[in-house]
């Protein structure tokens, strides 16, 4: 199914393990939580449509009966007595069970027993969570967009994951102090410190973003401007010594923006996540875009090619605004249909 | 404006890139895999925006530094071989300072 693509193609392929045991300072962290925030709410959203489809189907069935009425006579129903169900429940009396299935058994006028037949055990099955289905046909509608940008974003990630290691400085700190904040958020229960945390855990990754941003805004200027050029002997030197900067900035905002994504994602929040990854793409867009020639000159890591690393970079459309679109629309209606087969919409 | 870059295939999935072999300036298209041509850098073969400059910023930089080094050595060599030469003609004139 799309969903399981969607969630795995973004799992790290060196690493094989679990979110929990993975630290927030873990390179993989950030797009491993992502994944795994996409994979979980796709499968919850795959559990409520499959819901909602069991549900309409068993209103349906009442429907169908009527077309059905044309066609056989009658059909029985079992009708029990509340005495006899609640001795039934308590296990005063049982219910023939055979190979799994509740039997009812028949008597002819000579008072010999005959053929057994089936009883199905229909329960009533609680009404459809409104907010919760809207969540699920949501993210059901926007699957396919999301798994272009999944794609584009396993494309980048690999690139930023050797920068990461052992990097520290004070605007790096905000985005370990965002994750920190976030897994203290998941683990307490009153639901207002809850809340307060997951906002400062999101308001820590998004300045450590905007800091981030700056650095590299300016990394950026001191090469497209020459600004080395002054200095006797030592070009080669304060150019790598920018560019190690500029990857070293553009990892963490890399790793920032989709642990906000995914903080968005498992809340529900879908439109938030589709604009933190528009706002990324835009970032791209102004700050990347027109300078990736410049950038893969000066990088001794690229090379050089269309498919290098700040070409592909460049190149990196998130496009979120069909994700937007999808869900900015209140007025959205949703078809509810059978296929052929057992599959819903 | 005189095109002072060579030109090269930027594919990289092509042997012409791989190797970084530079092409004729009058041929657009790469006579390997057809890709079109670029302006590339002399040294590192990256792709480069215009034919203005022979080499890209991380070439030409490390270029520079080198002039500046081998400059710096020159002067250093002069130095050397000047107070070689000021040591030499001050022992000369001691050795013909003895002899008279």
């Amino acid at each position: 199914m799309n969903d399981i693509i969607v969630a795995e193609n973004l799992k790290p392929e060196s690493s094989g393990t679990e979110i929990e045991v993975l630290s927030p300072r873990d390179p993989h962290y950030a797009i491993q939580f992502f994944a795994n925030s996409l994979s979980n709410k796709l499968a919850q959203a795959d559990a409520i449509a499959e819901g909602v489809y069991r549900a309409v189907i068993k209103e349906a069935s009442t429907t169908s009966q009527i077309a059905q009425s044309f066609k056989k006579e009658s059909r029985f129903v079992v009708d029990i007595n509340d005495a006899t169900k609640e001795a039934i429940d308590k296990g005063y009396l049982k219910l023939v069970k055979e190979h799994g299935k509740i039997r009812a058994q028949l008597r002819d006028a000579n008072g010999h027993y005959g053929a057994k037949l089936d009883i199905k055990e229909e329960f009533f099955r609680k009404g459809i969570d409104t907010v919760e289905m809207a969540n699920a046909l949501q993210l059901k509608a926007i699957q396919e967009q999301l798994q272009q940008v999944s794609d584009q974003i396993v494309m980048i990630n690999s690139s930023v994951l050797d920068v990461l290691q052992g990097q520290q400085n004070d605007r790096i700190a905000l985005f370990y102090s965002g994750m920190n904040l976030y897994l203290e958020a998941k683990s307490v229960t009153n639901p207002e410190m809850k809340s307060a945390l997951m906002a400062q855990a999101i308001r820590a990754l998004s300045d450590g973003t905007q800091r981030l941003s700056v650095t590299m805004e300016s990394d950026i200027e001191y090469l497209t401007s020459g600004q080395y050029n002054k200095l006797r002997g030592k070009k080669y030197e304060a150019i790598q010594s920018r560019m190690e900067s500029i990857n070293k900035a553009f990892s963490f905002i890399h790793q920032a923006t989709l642990a906000r994504a995914a903080i968005y994602c498992e809340q529900n929040e879908f439109l938030a996540m589709a604009n933190v990854l528009d706002e990324y793409s835009r970032f791209i867009e102004s700050t990347i875009a027109d300078k990736a020639n410049i950038l893969s000159q000066c990088d001794v890591n690229d090379n050089g090619t269309i498919s290098g690393l700040w070409q592909s970079r460049a190149r990196l459309r998130l496009d979120a605004s069909e994700i937007r679109k999808h869900l900015s629309s209140g007025s959205e209606e949703y078809y509810l249909f059978i296929e052929d087969g057992n599959n819903e919409d | 404006m005189k095109i002072k870059a060579k030109k090269g295939c930027i594919n990289p999935d092509c042997v012409m890139c791989k190797k970084k072999v530079h092409a004729h300036k009058e041929d657009s298209f790469c006579p390997r895999c057809g890709n079109e041509l670029s302006f590339v850098c002399e040294k590192c073969h990256t792709f480069l925006p215009d034919s203005s400059k022979k080499l890209c910023l991380g070439c030409q930089a490390k270029k520079d530094d080198a002039k500046v080094k081998s400059g710096e050595n020159l002067a250093k060599i002069g130095t050397g071989v000047l107070s070689v030469a000021a040591t030499a003609s001050g022992i000369l004139a001691a050795v013909a300072k003895k002899k008279k």
